[in-house]
Parts: structure tokens; C-alpha cells; sequence
């Protein structure tokens, strides 16, 4: 299955990165922002894990176009991000996020989370 | 401003004595003592109001400069300030995931070089790893505090243009160049709430509302 990482920090995309690798996920695309994401965005893709704040284009625009497309009803949502609010978190919901983890975050949580929307164990 | 409000004074001065003066011509109609002498003293009433508009403008021009600076340098220079610090803690953030990635890879090639996988010698290098992977998880701040930062720096922002629409109250020439500034600055995204802290009772709220274990409030 092919993870599509969506951080606007470079430094927060190699750190899900490096998570996913530790918990066996390794082939993985990245992109800066919601609208790179849509770009990359495609039947090959089978799991997006996304931040919320980002320039262009955020987090939930992003899980809605994803929504709005016939290949990206059914793709599993995970949002990363530092907003825990509980408005925002019920936003994110409703825009098609399937579930959140709230930043920072340890890969135990990110496995926990990918495994409850895949519905089996990511390899690891 | 200043020109408008002896424009306006030199007007009102000018129509009071064209009444003055057609009151006068009136003869046998004489106005009331007192209306009279109220008029005649609107001159040097406003006058005098006239000077009181001109020193409280000079005393406004010559703190201008103060707000001014305090303004477009002081507040710029706090600004681009934080944003060195965010640049700052990404390059060295990035330095130290570059670092780890070599010491994984060092640990790879003990692993592949030992014959030894079950022993002490394993069980130290995954212990290495799994400290190695600790610091990757802690530099999950830089992140944060960037956010943290963006958002003083935006706070900074809004100060700054409240300021420059008193400073255009005042005289709206020589703060094109600042304002230009202003809108150059790059505001970034980011949480306003963004917090280290507290991490598992905020996953718990997030884990309530999307597991379901209570309804969104």
C-alpha cells in the first residue's frame, strides 16, 4: 500500500516518514502541501496521512477534494496536526478525516491508528 | 492636514467679518450687545483655537517619528527576528535528522557485519535504535514551536499596521516603503494553540470524538 504524507514542515514529513518505516511502511509519497497532494493524488495512493495547517491549500480543503473525487471516496484519512481544539477536531471529522492524532505524536499511535483504518496490521 | 485647517479658519474668519461688515451696513438695524460682541470676538477665538491645532499637529509631527520607528524598524526587526529563529531551528532540526539517518545506517552495517543477531551485541543495537528514534520523535518541537512563533511574529504584524494607520492620521507620506514591507512579510500557516503540552489528555478528546465514546459538543 503507497502512503501519501502531507506536511508544509520538512522536518515533520521525514519524521511520519520515518515512523511509517519503523512500523514496516516504506513505499511512500510526500507532498509540501493539500494542492502538490491532489497532484500526486491517484488509484495508486492507498492511505494519505495529512497535517491541517499548510499554505495553498490545508489539510481539510484537502480530505474534501478528496471526498469530491470518485478515487478518493473510499481512501483512508489520517490527520497529523498540532490543532486539538475540539470545533477543529469535530471539523475535521466532518470534512472526511477519518481519524486524528494529535501532534507530537509517538509511532506507537500512528500504527495504532493506520491498523484500525486499514483494518489489518501495517507490516511491523 | 495642517493646511486644511487654516483653509477652513481663514474661511470662517473671512465670512464672520463679511457679516460683521453687512451688519454694519444695516445702520438703524442694530444687532443685540451681545450677539455683537460674541461675533467680534470669534476672530480672535479662532484665532487663537487656530494656534492651540497647530502645536498639538507639531507636537503629533515630531512624535511621528518615535511611533514611526517604533513601527516599521523596531517591530520589522522583532519580526524578521523570529523568523531567523525558525529558520534557525529547522536547519538545525534537519542537520540532526540527517545525523540520525547516518547513525541508523551505522547501526544497519554493525548488524549485517556481526554474526552475532540474538546476543548482547544485538540487543545493544536496538537499544541504540530505539534511543536514536526517541530524539527523531523529540524533534517533533521544532515543528510546534515554529507554529508558536508565527504566531507571535502575526501578533507583531497586526501591531504593526495598527500602528501605521495612526501614523497615517497624522501625515500619510513616507510609509509606502514600510507598508510594502509589511505586506512582503511572509505570516506562514499555523495553530495559534499549538502547545507541547498536555499531549495525551488532547489525543484523548480527539480519540472520544471520532471513536464515538461521546457525542461532539
Amino acid at each position: 500500500m503507497k502512503f501519501l504524507v502531507v506536511d508544509d514542515s520538512a522536518t515533520m514529513r521525514r519524521i511520519v516518514i520515518n515512523s511509517l518505516q519503523r512500523i514496516g511502511v516504506s513505499d511512500i509519497v510526500e507532498a509540501a502541501d493539500g494542492a502538490e497532494a491532489l497532484s500526486k493524488f491517484g488509484p495508486h495512493i492507498g492511505f494519505v496521512i495529512t497535517d491541517w495547517n499548510m499554505p495553498n491549500m490545508g489539510g481539510v480543503d484537502l480530505a474534501r477534494a478528496l471526498r469530491a473525487r470518485d478515487d478518493g471516496k473510499q481512501i483512508p484519512i489520517l490527520m497529523v496536526t498540532a490543532r486539538s481544539v475540539r470545533e477543529d477536531i469535530i471539523t475535521a471529522m466532518e470534512s472526511g478525516v477519518n481519524n486524528y492524532i494529535v501532534k507530537p505524536f509517538t509511532p506507537q499511535i500512528l500504527k495504532e491508528k493506520i491498523d484500525a483504518l486499514v483494518g489489518t496490521p501495517v507490516a511491523g | 492636514m495642517t493646511n486644511r485647517v487654516l483653509q477652513v479658519l481663514y474661511d470662517s474668519e473671512a465670512t464672520l467679518r463679511l457679516l460683521d461688515s453687512e451688519l454694519g451696513e444695516l445702520g438703524d438695524v442694530e444687532p443685540a450687545p451681545r450677539v455683537s460682541s460674541a461675533l467680534g470676538a470669534l476672530p480672535l477665538i479662532l484665532e487663537q483655537a487656530n494656534k492651540e491645532i497647530i502645536a498639538i499637529l507639531e507636537t503629533l509631527r515630531k512624535n511621528k517619528s518615535q511611533l514611526q520607528s517604533a513601527a516599521v524598524e523596531r517591530l520589522q526587526h522583532t519580526h524578521s527576528k523570529l523568523e531567523e529563529v525558525n529558520s534557525a531551528t529547522e536547519s538545525a532540526a534537519t542537520g540532526i535528522l540527517d545525523s540520525l539517518d547516518k547513525a541508523q545506517g551505522i547501526l544497519d552495517a554493525l548488524d549485517a557485519n556481526e554474526a552475532d543477531t540474538t546476543g548482547k551485541g544485538a540487543e545493544l543495537r536496538d537499544a541504540m535504535r530505539n534511543e536514536l528514534f526517541s530524539i527523531t520523535e523529540a524533534l517533533q518541537f521544532q515543528d510546534i514551536t515554529s507554529q508558536q512563533i508565527r504566531y507571535a511574529a502575526n501578533v507583531l504584524v497586526e501591531l504593526e499596521e495598527k500602528l501605521m494607520a495612526v501614523l497615517q492620521l497624522i501625515d500619510i507620506t513616507e510609509l509606502d516603503e514600510a507598508r510594502a514591507a509589511l505586506h512582503d512579510s511572509n505570516r506562514g500557516t499555523y495553530d495559534p494553540n499549538a502547545t507541547t503540552k498536555d499531549r495525551e489528555v488532547r489525543q484523548h478528546v480527539a480519540d472520544e470524538i471520532f471513536d464515538g465514546d461521546a457525542p461532539p459538543a
